[in-house]
């Protein structure tokens, strides 16, 4: 086993530090073939802390990409200001590096993995043992030791996903951007990434991830960035679920039917077409309880899920606001 | 110069052995290869600089073709410059490694024809004159790359706009006016002795640092995604 030399942090993560990132008034607005402006982020006003895990999330062409390209310092706001670490975007990159995967992974097709990973460490000012050190526990980490000299062009999507994930391995960047990391990963894969950025997490940086899957964001993220049309709908901070104390809808699963249900939940709705299947709206406490009294009465609870999560409820609600 | 990702230069110099300097490496193999005729020396150094200036202009347009906005293009870019190095920083080392190897090409060029037909050729002149080209058209061109997707195209038109003025007896009003835009070629020529470097001089430094503060201040992404 090749040790990881990047820092991994077992215990839960420590307290959200100062702002890295700040965003006040960004607008970013691009020009069409035609001449006509075309807005991408409408005054967006955002303040990421190091130590936090920061979800964005949003329909297609609500800027999620935009946004991060201006985090990244691949594009400068229109108006507004956006600084990372006090500086520019684009000057905190060239001084201190971002760890970015960008939603299509584009390398030299001639180039090999391992070679791919090489430069890239050199560029990123690796060298010598350190450099080789760091591009092995990469290939160990995304399980790519086998693809080492397998030319870039040949990899399938899943392999190349990989490999631009192998890459930000190679930052010690304080800021670490992903734009759809789960794109063309397998469940396998798509586990061992959300593992590895709580280890990648530590204070003092910050991890921005940008996907269309809210439960993959609901899952990595301390509060996520909703986005519609280029606006910032709001910001959900969902790292404990039932904290606000407002009902949530569940799916109740029993294996046979139970007469003590009507009693126990009066709200409980059969699900259609399916059997012993119910919905049930309720918050944390009444759930707790009755579901006590349920087993108490015989009930064999087969499955019992959240129907909905509080990302998902607040996401559906700002799309509403934006249609 | 600090600013210069000199720990990449390895690399670089790979992609340009696997690329862009095929060409020079087969004029090299060819004018090593190829019988030597039993040539008078006054012939050798008649036909000879022509051929050096001809592989040259060809050579110093394989180096600096796409040199920025193939990166752009291909989105390349993400990967390269989410790195702690600035884009001006990184192309002007590609392209001085570029002027390195051009110059590297002429010495090994006359090395070869002085072995082969006894006859020495002004290298120090030469390299000169092709370096002094390198920067004329090799900026030219490295310039035209921080701005379009297109680079060596544009060149050529510019060079031939060039030609055309800088030999004609009475350029249109307009050429004179816009002349100081064209490349001034004609005062590169391996073949034609004895002209003032100053304008191609300043010319070159002028595109050069042009392209660097372009690469300095433009967008790198188009869109979003910038693809």
């Amino acid at each position: 086993m090749t040790s990881k030399p990047y820092k991994v942090t077992a215990a839960p993560p420590a307290p959200p530090a100062a702002c890295l990132a700040e965003l006040k008034g960004v607008c970013k607005t691009y020009t069409s073939v035609l001449g006509r402006p075309v807005p991408a982020l409408a005054d967006v006003t955002l303040e990421l802390r190091g130590g936090e895990v920061v979800g964005v999330a949003g329909p297609n062409g609500a800027g999620k990409s935009t946004l991060l390209s201006i985090l990244t310092g691949f594009l400068a706001p229109s108006s507004g200001t956006a600084l990372v670490g006090g500086l520019p975007p684009g000057r905190y990159a060239e001084r201190s590096g971002v760890a970015c995967l960008p939603e299509l992974v584009r390398l030299p097709p001639d180039w090999t993995v391992a070679d791919t990973l090489t430069r890239l460490g050199a560029l990123g000012a690796l060298a010598g043992q350190a450099r080789a050190l760091r591009v092995a526990a990469a290939l160990e980490e995304l399980g790519l030791e086998s693809q080492a000299a397998a030319r870039v062009g040949k990899l399938s999507k899943g392999n190349l996903q990989r490999l631009g994930i192998a890459q930000v391995l190679l930052s010690d960047s304080d800021l670490m951007v992903f734009d759809e990391p789960s794109n063309g990963l397998d469940p396998v894969w798509l586990m061992r990434f959300r593992e590895l950025v709580r280890r990648l997490r530590r204070p003092g940086r910050l991890i921005v991830v940008a996907s269309h899957n809210l439960d993959e964001l609901e899952r990595l993220t301390d509060r996520v960035v909703i986005l519609g049309r280029g606006r910032v709908e709001r910001v959900v901070e969902h790292s404990s679920p039932a904290a606000d104390g407002a009902p949530r809808f569940f799916r109740l699963k029993l294996l046979a039917p139970c007469a003590a249900l009507a009693g126990i939940f009066p709200g409980a709705a059969p699900v259609e077409g399916r059997d012993n299947e119910y919905r049930l709206e309720l918050d944390a406490a009444a759930l707790s309880g009755g579901l006590l009294k349920l087993l108490q009465a015989g009930a064999v609870v087969l499955a019992l899920q959240p129907e909905q999560s509080g990302l998902e409820r607040a996401f559906s609600a700002s799309m509403e606001n934006t249609r | 110069m600090k600013k210069l990702p000199w720990r990449y230069v390895p690399w670089l110099l790979l992609d340009m052995a696997r690329g862009p300097l095929m060409f020079p490496a087969a004029v090299l193999a060819a004018a090593l290869l190829l019988p030597a005729v039993n040539a008078p020396a006054e012939l050798v150094t008649r036909v000879f600089p022509y051929m050096l200036e001809a592989a040259g202009f060809l050579t110093v347009l394989a180096l600096t073709r796409g040199l920025v906005n193939k990166d752009l293009r291909r989105g390349y870019y993400r990967v390269l410059f989410s790195r702690p190095v600035t884009p001006g920083g990184y192309y002007l080392l590609r392209w001085l490694l570029g002027g390195a190897a051009l110059l590297a090409f002429a010495a090994l060029f006359t090395g070869i024809i002085a072995w082969k037909y006894g006859v020495a050729l002004p290298f120090p002149f030469y390299a000169a004159r092709l370096g002094l080209e390198y920067l004329v058209l090799g900026g030219l061109v490295f310039f035209l790359s921080t701005l379009l997707r297109e680079d060596a195209g544009p060149a050529l038109v510019l060079c031939a706009i060039s030609a055309y003025y800088h030999g004609a007896a009475y350029p249109p009003a307009w050429l004179k006016a816009a002349g100081w835009l064209l490349p001034p070629l004609n005062l590169c020529r391996l073949t034609v002795a004895g002209t003032s470097p100053l304008p191609a001089l300043l010319y070159g430094a002028c595109t050069v640092a042009a392209a660097v503060y372009v690469l300095q201040r433009r967008n790198f992404a188009e869109g979003g995604r910038g693809d």
